[in-house]
């Protein structure tokens, strides 16, 4: 079964300028996702995965610039006709951020906020059918009481409820991707799982492929079809959930798989990878991890891996796997 | 919306409260700081009878609670004292002058607020342009004028060299006189509407104009350069990123929901502008000749009636204290997250 | 030396803006002309206000006399300049002495926080009940005029802002961790304030002051011109203008000119104060950057 593809990222590399220069947050990233399919970005602070995420949103801050790259949504180039070329809802990709309380206007009831959404995009006017319409997803939410929801003002509700409200808003207009920026970093583990079933839940009855951005590789692992290690801006590895878990193959995922605390061995040490992230102004020559990696070989130093398919459907970028060797 | 009731409740007994004390810095200063306040009380010229009639009216025979106690109940039964200038009570003279400044404040008030605003998120809007770089010019230059200096040259440039307005006083007796004019609420330019009084009104309009674009000047400076920052700072939050994120227009974005977060902030700060504001009327009602509580006020000061000057001080401070509790009302109903 | 490079690029922010440098210029000016003027008038007997020459009244602006004479037939331009030295100590008096009541009172309120905390916070708010200026009015009233009672009366309607600014930085810092540490090393109360809340509660306080500095320059001469402030003759800057005004119609000049040393001195500061807050905001100061052309 050949799945179309619905997003394709080639070569994308992103610059911000700051005040000490220029921070290389992205460096040529490519990859794809399926329609359907639920592909996770996986990296620390500072890997650019949430950079990745804005630009295929369209909301880079200001000071970003899109050095190069393509991004391919539906057959269409995104960056060169952007904003223009979005005549229809399902054109349009929606996103949700880490914190839901910041993400809503404060002085606005969450109706008022999903009903302009949704008379934007759908262009509907009759006030009876948005609101409707707005009903209908904060009920696919799973919100109790949408009605009620629907007539609050943000700080009435919790930050649970509010993030099942940012979700409903950014799938009220039947987007065919969806950007979630870590979306439950901020929640409590209670309330992260279940906005992780909800997740899931809606992407089979919608029908939606996801980016979604984490941290987390334990939650990549429950929610990903596939996952993706992002490093200083780099793709480190990518491949399907299972196969990444099971087969690591970059020193840097094995050690993020580590550092995931293991509930059935009592009394383990918590583990985590030694040094910091480089810095991105001036990223070295070679492998950007070679510094922290326990694998370090002369090579490292000088030359950068590229990423290359050791496996099937497993793509890794360290020296340790090069295909004339295979 | 409607404000729960509790909550006004709640409010006015703090600004019970906080009138209790302005009374209580205020009896602090006038009665225990000079050594010997029934001179002061007294005036300049006093006799020796005078200053021990002042003496009993100020209970000074007294312990120190009761005589506060005593000047609570003064205060409350409207016993101020005689303004040794006017030889009429305090109490009197004072309100008598209230809407005058009400009038030229209100209007100051308007102007400053009304252009303010707008100028200001414009400037935020096209920030270091140069629309931006010529705002921030003349606000900082406008909120660094001395407030008489302005008024006295403003008078002599439009007043006497130009002659293009008046530059004293509310009105000109002979057109009362002549056309019969009686104030009823006090507000003249609302009076000389109601009674149908076209020369009335067109000398008021007049005369308000030079007084109230001078006054308007700093809290137009406050204003324009507040709805700036905050609006800069709103753009910059995350929810209006939500919103351009999740593909709104950029009119919705700005004018429905952008504009709102701005203008609350500015309103809650109303408060501390109609402090500057009324404070700046002390100096340009008395340039202007404008027979306000700011001009008695002034007066009063410039000829040493201590009697009339604590009542002003204490009339001017309540006021102030009301009109921050108001302010904190309006707060309240247009943020949903003061609402307590 | 992170530290240094940032005050360094903060300097370099102010100075290549062509109105941060013209700012800073008038306050150095300010500062420099208020500490020698007493030494420099051309005509000190004239500055001080000790004498009078009938022959010289009103005369227009000349080469003698620049900014012309006054009702006295003083010299107004030496007049101007010695009044520079009064704002001068009118402003570092104010506030210091505003400063001098304020960082106590805010220092003790949020490091003991509890009654006396409370306590000191209401008494603070019964101050900030007044309008600005108010309660200098009735204290300068109360204390009769002078340069000395004029400071006093000024600094009590001023120092409840510090206490405030003090108080809420003093909490922050209060609930750091370092704190927590220096207790638990066992310091006293009074050497963790002296050493640790008090140097890092004030930076941001210290920074207001200096620029707070125009306004109560700006304060003091509506006093004086209100008749609550310093005592003629001495050469204020608002009690010149207050002199100037019953001859404005036929000599513009003598209320004119200190009125405009008052707003370029205070333009100069506020001028300061505003490159210096957009310069610390990070946001604002990477915008800036870009558009001074800085080498990205």
């Amino acid at each position: 079964m050949t799945r179309q593809k619905i997003l394709q990222v080639e070569n994308l590399s992103i610059d911000y300028v700051v005040l000490d220069g220029i921070i290389k947050a992205v460096r040529n990233v490519s990859f794809t996702i399926d329609e359907g399919e639920v592909v996770c970005l996986v990296g620390e602070s500072g890997s650019g995965k949430t950079t990745v995420g804005l630009a295929i949103a369209g909301a880079l801050p200001e000071n970003a610039v899109i050095r190069e790259g393509k991004i391919i949504f539906r057959g269409r180039d995104f960056l060169s006709n952007r904003l223009k070329d979005k005549s229809t809802s399902e054109d349009r990709i929606m996103i949700i951020f880490q914190d839901p309380v910041a993400t809503l206007n404060p002085l606005f009831r969450v109706g008022e906020i999903i009903s302009d959404v949704i008379k934007h995009h759908l262009k509907i006017t009759n006030p009876g059918e948005i609101r409707e319409k707005a009903l209908e997803f904060l009920k696919a939410v799973e919100l109790p009481d949408p009605e009620r929801v629907f007539n609050s003002y943000p700080h009435e509700l919790s930050g649970g409820m509010l993030q099942r409200v940012v979700i409903a808003i950014a799938l009220s207009i039947n987007p065919r991707l969806l950007i979630a920026d870590e979306p439950t970093t901020m929640l409590d583990v209670t309330l992260q799982a279940q906005i992780l079933d909800l997740l899931i839940n809606l992407k089979k009855k919608l029908g939606v492929s996801i980016l979604f951005i984490t941290h987390n590789l334990g939650v990549a692992a429950e929610i990903g079809d596939r996952i993706i290690v992002m490093y200083g801006g780099e793709i480190f590895e990518e491949a399907r959930s299972e196969e990444l878990l099971y087969n690591p193959l970059h020193p840097y995922t094995r050690g993020l798989l580590e550092c995931i605390p293991k509930t059935h061995i009592k009394y383990s040490k918590l583990k985590s990878i030694p040094g910091m992230i480089f810095d991105l102004m001036n990223p070295p020559k070679g492998c950007t991890f070679v510094d922290r990696c326990t694998e370090a070989m002369e090579i490292c130093r000088n030359v950068k891996p590229q990423l290359v398919e050791f496996l099937k459907d497993h793509r890794v970028a360290c020296h340790l796997y090069r295909l004339e060797e295979r | 919306m409607p404000v729960s009731k509790e909550y006004i409740v709640k409010r006015i007994i703090l600004l019970i409260f906080v009138i209790l004390g302005v009374l209580f810095i205020t009896f602090v200063i006038t009665r225990l700081i000079p050594a010997r306040p029934e001179l002061l009380w007294a005036g300049p010229h006093a006799t020796i009878e005078q200053i021990e009639r002042a003496r009993k009216q100020l209970h000074l025979d007294k312990p120190i609670y009761i005589q506060f106690i005593l000047y609570l109940q003064d205060f409350l039964t409207g016993n101020w004292g005689i303004s040794w200038r006017t030889k009429s009570p305090v109490i009197v003279d004072v309100l008598s002058t209230l809407t005058a400044t009400l009038e030229l404040v209100i209007i100051a008030f308007f102007f400053a607020f009304i252009i303010g605003i707008p100028v200001g998120v414009l400037a935020a809007l096209k920030k270091y342009s140069w629309i931006d770089d010529l705002t921030r010019i003349i606000t900082v230059v406008g909120a660094s004028i001395p407030v008489f200096w302005l008024a006295l040259i403003v008078q002599l440039v439009f007043g006497s060299w130009l002659g293009i307005l008046p530059s004293a006083k509310r009105v000109d007796e002979w057109i009362v006189i002549v056309t019969g004019f009686k104030p009823v609420t006090g507000f003249y330019l609302l009076d000389s509407v109601i009674q149908g009084n076209l020369p009335v009104f067109i000398d008021t309009v007049k005369r308000i104009i030079l007084p109230a674009l001078v006054l308007a000047a700093y809290p137009f400076c406050l204003s324009t350069r507040m709805t700036r920052a905050v609006m800069i700072e709103v753009l910059s939050e995350q929810h209006v990123k939500s919103l351009i994120a999740w593909g709104l227009s950029k009119k919705t974005i700005l004018f429905k929901y952008s504009l709102k977060n701005t203008i609350v902030p500015v309103i809650a700060s109303l408060g501390l502008s109609f402090g500057y504001t009324i404070i700046g009327a002390f100096m340009v009602e008395l340039v202007f000749v404008w027979p306000g509580i700011g001009f008695y006020a002034a007066m009063s000061l410039l000829s040493f009636d201590y009697p009339a000057v604590i009542g002003c001080v204490i009339t001017v401070a309540i006021f102030y204290s009301i009109i921050n509790t108001l302010v904190d009302m309006i707060h309240s109903i247009i943020d949903p997250r003061v609402r307590l | 030396m992170k530290r240094f490079k940032h005050q360094k690029i903060i300097l370099s922010l102010i100075i290549k803006k062509p109105l941060s440098l013209i700012s800073l210029l008038i306050v150095l000016a300010f500062i420099v002309l208020g500490v020698t003027a007493p030494f420099i008038v051309p005509y000190p007997e004239d500055a001080w206000g000790l004498t009078y020459n009938v022959e010289k009244r009103f005369l227009p602006p000349s080469v003698e006399h620049p900014l012309g004479t006054d009702a006295l037939g003083r010299d107004l331009f030496s007049r101007v300049l010695l009044g520079s030295s009064f704002s001068l100590i009118i402003a570092v008096g104010v506030i210091g002495l505003a400063l001098l009541i304020g960082i106590p009172v805010g220092v003790v309120a949020g490091y003991y926080g509890g009654r006396v905390g409370t306590l000191l916070m209401r008494i603070t708010d019964m101050f900030l009940a007044f309008p600005p200026l108010l309660l200098a009015i009735v204290l300068a009233a109360t204390l009769g005029r002078g340069l000395l009672n004029l400071i006093i009366a000024l600094a009590i309607s001023w120092w409840p802002w510090y206490a405030r600014l003090v108080y809420v930085q003093t909490n922050t810092v209060k609930n750091m961790p370092y704190i927590d540490a220096a207790k638990i090393a066992g310091l006293s109360n009074i050497k963790i304030m002296g050493k640790h809340v008090i140097p890092n509660a004030l930076t941001p306080t210290m920074v207001q002051a200096a620029l707070d500095m125009g306004s109560a320059i700006l304060e003091a001469a509506g006093l004086s011109f209100i008749g609550v402030g310093v005592k003629p003759p001495t050469p204020e800057w608002g009690l010149l203008v207050s002199e100037g005004w019953q001859s404005i119609n036929y000599a513009w000049w003598i209320a004119f000119f200190p009125g405009l040393a008052i707003l370029t001195t205070v333009v100069g500061f506020n001028l300061l104060a505003d490159a210096l807050r957009e310069s610390a905001d990070p946001r604002l100061r990477r915008t800036i950057l870009m558009r001074l052309g800085v080498k990205q």
